[in-house]
């Protein structure tokens, strides 16, 4: 098969464009996500204000790509389209959180909805906006490993373990000890929880493999070890995550001993979301 | 015309759907926060509190009943707190009381009472203090 056969498709081009956009919207909005204020703020801001973050969300994109450099189009108006783009982005990504989090129910008037939706959606945008910087940066190494066939497998799978603790350690530390965590997991109801283990899994798996598709594609084959193939290997660092949220809520005492085990479960969980997404960047950049 | 050729106009139409889509979303989501700003009402906030005695249930801690709170003004309002108490002729009447964090316009919530006595014929006060913002 000739190079150019390989080369993949304007429509498949565009979903890999889509696919970095919102693992790095995630990456840069999780942590904005535990902040009740905000909630509040979407609920009773007035709609200037909210015309104002509407107005930064896309012109911080636009000043950034336009007069840095930080993006690859050329010329004003394929700027402003990407950093439309990138807004639309954030925006879904931060109401499906939202919605999945159980911060938006569909009984919440419209105005509610927009209202909280845009309070978090600068950061969402300017990671999905920035992703064809970040996402390439965070895996430089990774990609440059990848030509080694004959790494120890075990030291991998220690590697992507060190490497999710550090992640999820740098994204979950300041949120474990807030009062967050725990009203959330009040709050989140059974399809909210197997919506946020599916969410989790998703981005996670982005991150890390949708990302670079040859990635994904050289570690698929059989000679690779279980504990490295993508499926596995995500699976595998959510319960490392998982784990590492048990022991932060466990470390800032935000469980009692006699705490019911239904709801630490909740909580590791609702923790655990972003742990995994800083865990993923990890394993990423490690 | 070339394979580059075709490559390049699938290439712009693909872009053009995605720049389509994210100005339509962009655009509805606009014209609607407009249109709601100039076409809804600006009416006070009017919060209702409604005992829902078609649907008490006994438990072992007694008997619980849901209290609808909503409000039906444009505005929001913070930190709802309502007092309900049963009123019946012979013993003392029970009182309990709860706050909101927030309850915007056009929003109901309910919140679970559990009283000793069957609340379910008997006559309800209530109170109810908010903030707005």
């Amino acid at each position: 098969m000739t190079s150019e056969q390989c080369k993949p498709g304007p429509w498949s081009r565009e979903l890999d464009h889509l696919l970095r956009s919102i693992s790095s919207a995630f990456l840069f909005g999780v942590a904005l996500l535990y902040t009740m204020e905000v909630w509040w703020l979407g609920m009773t801001v007035e709609y200037w204000k909210l015309f104002l973050f509407l107005l930064v969300a896309v012109g911080v994109n636009f000043f950034v790509g336009h007069f840095s450099g930080l993006s690859q189009e050329k010329g004003c108006w394929s700027v402003f389209f990407r950093a439309v783009q990138s807004f639309v982005i954030g925006l879904v990504s931060a109401f499906v959180c939202l919605v999945v989090l159980n911060r938006i129910t569909f009984e919440d008037p419209v105005a509610s909805v927009i209202g909280k939706t845009l309070m978090m959606v600068i950061p969402f945008s300017i990671g999905a906006f920035l992703s064809d910087i970040v996402i390439p940066f965070l895996g430089k190494r990774t990609e440059e490993e990848e030509a080694d066939p004959d790494a120890h497998p075990w030291k991998e799978t220690l590697a992507d373990i060190g490497a999710t603790i550090a992640g999820g350690i740098f994204i979950g530390l300041p949120i474990a000890p807030t009062e967050e965590v725990s009203k959330l997991a009040v709050e989140l109801g059974f399809w909210n929880e197997l919506a946020l283990i599916g969410l989790t899994l998703l981005v996670t798996y982005l991150i890390v493999f949708a990302c670079f598709p040859n990635r994904e594609e050289s570690l698929d084959r059989q000679s690779i070890p279980f504990l490295q193939r993508p499926m596995v290997e995500t699976g595998f660092s959510y319960t490392v995550s998982l784990l590492l949220a048990l022991a932060l809520l466990f470390f800032f005492d935000q469980i009692e001993s006699d705490e019911p085990v239904r709801f630490i479960l909740s909580e590791v969980i609702t923790l655990g979301f972003p742990i995994a997404i800083g865990g993923a960047a990890g394993r990423l950049a490690v | 015309m070339t394979n580059e050729q075709q490559a390049d106009q699938a290439r712009t139409i693909a872009q053009w759907v995605v720049i389509g889509g994210s100005l339509l979303v962009l655009l509805g989501m606009t014209g609607f926060l407009v249109v709601d700003y100039f076409v809804a009402g600006h009416e006070p906030p009017r919060v209702f509190v409604k005992p829902l005695q078609a649907e008490v249930k006994k438990g072992d801690e007694g008997y619980s009943i849901p209290i609808q709170v909503s409000n039906r003004g444009d505005l929001i309002v913070e930190n709802v707190w309502v007092q309900v108490s049963t009123t019946v002729s012979k013993s003392e009447p029970e009182v309990a009381q709860f706050e909101i964090d927030f309850l915007p316009a056009g929003k109901t919530v309910r919140q679970i009472i559990i009283f000793r006595e069957d609340p379910s014929k008997v006559t309800f006060k209530h109170l109810v203090s908010y903030r707005t913002p």
